[in-house]
């Protein structure tokens, strides 16, 4: 209802209470469904979207192989600024332990990720999200 | 009640007319920043807004001064064990330190994202939570104070609800005050308002013939 009527309708006709009173109720959801309803859409959105994980996990991903791209370069740059450089089998023995070092981030990152995300989804829909890794554990002890 | 047998007194329609104030008041000062909190918090939540990048530019930056002060310390030590930087010692060794900087890095920026993305959610939740006692006022503050008319908005309002969002515990907070007045004691929902209060029934709907 909008809130023009509402006042228009105060000063000229000296509406009765009642009336006064519904027109608040409706200006008052009116309000409601057009601020606080496309936010909770939003939110409904979120939680209820199981792309979600994959997203935050993909997106955990990218930032763990940003950072071990940029790393390599400035690795190689920190050696020369020291005056060195790596042998042949140096630089095999670091590209192997880069190797293992970016596929266990990479795989912890997307863990947390998807974890946080499955959470914050469960948090939105009022419910606490099952501690899946504690069941397991508990089980097998 | 109005149009009906009983009329309201000064006190009720005063009361009604502080209610308007009220409204208009909430209307000019408080929505407005409402919608402003809104709309930043909206933006906070975008890809790539400037609260993200700051968060993960903080991420990076405290991970690159903490590697720092590893890093000289690494060069200390291997220069008091006797193993210069330029050995292969001390060039796996700054190698491996530079490979846990980037798992940090990778794993610190992410976590700040969702920290980002965390927050934003919970920015939602807190104005949908303003949003929620606005519904409630509408249900339970004014309905229960209006008469047959303003229950008719609370079912409007309800019905809409129910049918928006198909869940029955949102539903049951919404109907609240407003319905459960207009609900018999055996359980029916009333008619909407009609004339003289509400009470009135077409015979139709009263199984009675219409003459």
């Amino acid at each position: 209802m909008p809130s023009g009527n509402l006042s228009a309708m105060s000063a000229a006709s000296k509406p009765s209470a009642s009336k006064t009173y519904a027109a608040l109720t409706r200006q008052q959801w009116a309000d409601y469904v057009s601020t606080y309803v496309p936010l909770e859409n939003k939110m409904i959105e979120f939680a209820t979207d199981r792309t979600q994980p994959a997203k935050a996990m993909a997106a955990a991903s990218e930032n763990v192989s940003d950072a071990f791209a940029m790393q390599e370069g400035d690795f190689q740059r920190r050696l020369q600024g020291l005056g060195t450089t790596l042998t042949a089998d140096e630089q095999a023995a670091q590209t192997r332990a880069a190797g293992l070092s970016k596929s266990l981030a990479d795989v912890q990152a997307q863990n947390i990720a998807g974890s946080q995300t499955r959470e914050l989804q469960y948090g939105l829909m009022g419910a606490a999200s099952p501690n899946v890794a504690a069941k397991a554990a508990q089980a097998g002890a | 009640m109005d149009g009906g047998s009983v009329k309201e007194t000064p006190a009720q329609r005063a009361l009604a007319e502080h209610a308007n104030s009220l409204m208009a008041d909430y209307r000019q000062r408080l929505l407005p920043v409402q919608q402003r909190m809104i709309e930043a918090t909206k933006t906070m939540g975008l890809e790539g807004s400037s609260t993200r990048e700051a968060a993960t530019g903080r991420a990076a930056a405290d991970v690159e001064g903490r590697f720092g002060q590893a890093e000289q310390k690494l060069q200390s030590g291997l220069a008091s064990g006797g193993a210069g930087v330029g050995s292969s010692k001390g060039k796996l060794a700054l190698g491996g330190l530079s490979l846990d900087k980037a798992a940090a890095k990778g794993q610190s920026v992410s976590i700040s994202d969702q920290a980002v993305t965390n927050a934003y959610m919970q920015g939602l939740s807190n104005i949908a939570a303003l949003g929620r006692g606005e519904r409630a006022q509408v249900n339970t503050g004014l309905a229960a104070q209006a008469d047959m008319s303003a229950q008719q908005a609370a079912q409007d309002a309800s019905l809409s609800l129910s049918s928006r969002m198909g869940n029955a515990q949102l539903a049951g907070q919404a109907v609240g005050l407003g319905f459960s007045k207009a609900m018999t004691p055996s359980g029916e929902a009333k008619p909407p308002a009609g004339i003289n209060g509400g009470s009135y029934l077409p015979n139709s709907l009263r199984g009675q013939a219409n003459y």
